[in-house]
């Protein structure tokens, strides 16, 4: 009998804090914080992003064109911003597949390096268009070098199954994620839309109760028609009734994390009251509807200008 | 009027009449003609009476020995019979015949016995008489006359005179069985049989084996149909019986080394031997290359019946040469001496790790010298796969140990410590690259830093002296096999 080995990458205690910014034009800023926590067994590597939507925004990137002038591979390593010189972004998007990571830069594969246990570091982040919702970030353990050993032939059934369990070898956390496209010019219709089919997904990934996901749906269905049919008053009402129903649960929701002062992120702040809806998935859904309300404010008083400046030169002549 | 005979061997040997071989004469009409003939005859037929009665005497012998024929015409077919068969014991193929009734021709001539050897027939009685007419009455300065035609017993014309003066109005048939020719593979002709008034030839077979061409993986198998027919397509008779082979040429599907080191698995065919029409199962070896199959049929009119059968990889196509990546391997002493195949899909890969490696900031390492950060060189790419995919035996065996680069979507890349290898210092920021450019939806690129061989009992894949870095630990040198094996594709 033949035994195979496999260090897991799954040693480690990880959180990962998200913040979103609206800086300018629109650009919206993720930033992130990393920690291991103090009981983990093994240093932090690797943080993933795999799957995120293939054609979801991240900005400052380079692009390589093909012999046809067509898009060949984008890649992030530019996009990301690193807290320190130990670490490194990478990343591309090639063929609608679009994975970005950073990593603990190490010339050799000591298993000691990377962010140790109860160590924590900010700094990780990127710039984009796109709107935030949640996905799941994949944290990597050091483990030297990480396949199986021995290693089988490929395509044989073991080699499937342990395929299999190197590629589910990190630990999941969720994360603010440019999920949600943001139409150009911007259509509120559109975007509402957009973030309407992303929280569908919620009560699949126990991120919201479904009762509480489907009153969320029809009010952002209802605000989506309303902007679609020229009633942005009537979606604004609709807007304000979806962010009330957030603050319910998580009052201060619009406050950062860190700006609370209470010491806890978004998974450490558990309490007994039952809750219809995951704090993360709460303060991604409060700043896209809060981004589109001030968009359109935006828009109302650009449209407003433009009115009262022809007016001007009519006048004038 | 005449009388019809049937003129038996031994008759015609009694009254003399020769005839050339194959033909039969079967009915006779002899026809007296005209008055002054007939008046002729009358004095011939006195002398014919006293003749007559030398003739019925030997006509009584005729008789009787015809009535002995008669007697023992069962005892004579048994005797043919008793031929046919021995020839069957004596070991010779049983054979189908082919059985067609004859055709009835038909001759005249004016009665000369020479004439009898006419060698040409014409399928009617009017062609036969016309052309009679034709060829003897006119060319044969008789007095003017006038083909009047035949009234379907005998010819008629006006004014014509035999040799001795009289006006004869007939001319004389007589007809022969004849066999047609055949329609089908009229190469081969018919023989009368006049113990049976039939034609007969052996029946001749063709062989089909369909499809005649067909394109299949490496291991995999497919079906022919092989055919024996006759050659107007109908089924035999009898067992015609058919043996299949397969062959293989030594250097095709890109194993230019032949068979130098050993010989090639030629594929398996099942069953090697059937009859009439049959399935033929073909499977395939894991080696690409073009393989024949051919089925024999010695009843057979073509004798064998080909098919080509290609094992091959679709898609693969040759690497495009490209200013990130250099080509390694395939040396003139090496076996295989095209080695740089793959799918488009796995090229662009190929094209999009290359060109990463070189973009990235990450992949710079210090030149000890300089002290200064240096791009690396660019990704030396060794095998890849073959050009028509299949098992890449490196030895020139045709088995393993390069056990992948089947499918064209997996390659080598240089990692020892020659030109071009890739840094020690980046192998693990070179992994995790390939996990973000190469390994797509499904996660973490499936890639292994190869060595050499294993050696006997250890159950290690690989040789590995220090931690998976493949480093003697005697001498700290590495493995100059060393190598990074790259699924560019992702795993099935």
């Amino acid at each position: 009998m033949i035994t195979a080995q496999l260090k897991t990458a799954t040693k480690t205690e990880p959180t990962i804090l998200s913040k979103n910014k609206l800086i300018e034009n629109w650009i919206i800023r993720y930033t992130y914080t990393l920690s291991n926590g103090s009981k983990a067994k093994q240093p932090i590597e690797d943080v993933m992003f795999r799957g995120l939507p293939p054609k979801a925004n991240i900005l400052n990137s380079l692009v390589i064109t093909g012999s046809d002038n067509s898009n060949l591979i984008e890649f992030f390593e530019s996009s990301l911003a690193v807290p320190n010189n130990q670490w490194y972004g990478s990343g591309a998007r090639h063929q609608e597949e679009l994975i970005i990571g950073w990593h603990y830069s190490a010339d050799s594969f000591d298993p000691q390096l990377g962010l140790q246990p109860g160590a924590s570091l900010k700094g990780f982040g990127f710039n984009s268009i796109d709107l935030p919702g949640v996905w799941i970030a994949q944290i990597v353990g050091n483990v030297g070098y990480h396949h199986f050993q021995p290693l089988y032939e490929n395509d044989s059934d073991v080699d499937e199954l342990m395929s299999e369990i190197e590629y589910n070898d990190f630990v999941p956390r969720n994360v603010a994620a440019p999920m949600i496209s943001v139409s150009a010019p911007f259509d509120p219709a559109i975007v509402m839309e957009n973030i309407r089919t992303h929280v569908a997904t919620w009560p699949g990934k126990q991120l919201a109760e479904a009762a509480f996901a489907a009153q969320l749906d029809l009010n952002l269905q209802a605000a989506a028609n309303a902007y679609r049919t020229n009633q942005p008053e009537a979606a604004k009402g609709y807007i304000e009734i979806l962010l009330d129903m957030i603050r319910r649960d998580h009052k201060d929701i619009d406050r950062e994390d860190d700006e609370d002062n209470d010491g806890k992120n978004d998974s450490q702040k558990t309490n007994t009251q039952h809750l219809t809806i995951d704090r993360l998935a709460a303060r991604v859904l409060d700043f896209d509807l809060k981004y589109v309300l001030k968009r359109m404010r935006h828009e109302g008083e650009e449209n407003d200008g433009k009115k009262s400046k022809d007016k001007e030169s009519r006048k004038e002549r | 009027m005449g009388q019809c005979v049937r003129l038996t061997e031994e008759t015609k040997k009694i009254i003399g009449i020769q005839y050339s071989k194959g033909e039969a004469m079967s009915t006779l009409l002899f026809w007296a003609t005209g008055n002054r003939q007939q008046a002729t005859g009358n004095r011939q037929q006195a002398t014919g009476n006293r003749q007559q009665a030398t003739g019925n005497r030997q006509q009584a012998t005729g008789n009787r020995q015809q009535a002995w024929l008669q007697k023992h015409r069962l005892t004579r077919w048994l005797a043919k019979l008793f031929v046919a068969l021995s020839l069957v014991v004596s070991g010779e193929a049983l054979a189908e015949v082919e059985t067609v009734p004859p055709v009835q021709k038909w001759a005249v001539a004016n009665g000369v016995n020479s004439l009898w050897n006419f060698n040409f027939y014409q399928l009617s009685k009017s062609e036969a008489c016309l052309f009679f007419y034709n060829t003897w009455v006119v060319n044969a300065g008789y007095p003017p006359h006038t083909y009047i035609g035949d009234n379907g017993t005998y010819c008629r014309w006006t004014n014509f005179f035999d040799h001795l003066g009289i006006a004869a109005q007939q001319g004389i048939y007589w007809s022969k069985y004849d066999c047609p020719d055949p329609n089908v593979n009229p190469d081969v002709p018919y023989t009368y049989r006049p113990a049976t008034n039939t034609c007969e030839r052996e029946l001749k077979y063709k062989l089909t084996l369909t499809p005649d061409s067909a394109t299949i993986e490496p291991g995999q198998s497919y079906e022919f149909t092989a055919t024996v027919t006759t050659l107007d397509d109908k089924q035999p008779g009898i067992s015609v019986p058919v043996s299949v082979k397969a062959e293989v040429e030594a250097n095709s599907g890109g194993h230019d080394h032949g068979e130098k080191v050993a010989k090639r698995d030629k594929g398996k065919v099942s069953p090697a031997n059937g009859s009439n029409s049959f399935q033929i199962n073909f499977t395939s070896t894991q080696v690409s290359g073009i393989h024949t199959i051919t089925a024999t049929c010695d009843q057979c009119v073509n004798k064998t019946a080909v098919a080509k059968v290609n094992v091959m990889v679709a898609s693969l196509e040759t690497i495009p040469s490209s200013a990130f990546y250099a080509f390694i391997g395939g040396e003139e002493d090496k076996p295989h001496h095209d080695n740089h195949y793959l799918t488009p899909a796995a090229a662009e890969r190929l094209l999009v790790m290359a060109i990463n490696y070189r973009s990235q900031q990450r992949f710079k390492v210090l030149d000890w010298n300089t002290n200064i950060r240096v791009t690396p060189s660019v990704l030396h790419v060794n095998d890849a796969s073959l050009m028509w995919g299949g098992r890449f035996d490196i030895k020139a065996n045709w088995t393993n140990p390069h056990i992948t680069h089947m499918r064209g979507i997996e390659v080598d890349i240089r990692a020892n410590d020659e030109v071009g290898a890739i840094d020690a210092r980046n192998f693990k920021a070179f992994e995790k690259m390939l996990d973000d450019v190469v390994g797509g939806k499904t996660g973490r690129a499936k890639y292994l830093l190869e060595c050499t061989a294993d050696k006997p009992g250890s159950l290690l894949k690989h040789e590995r002296k220090a931690e998976n870095l493949c480093i003697s630990r005697l001498t700290l040198s590495p493995d100059t096999n060393r190598h990074y094996h790259i699924r560019l594709i992702g795993a099935k």
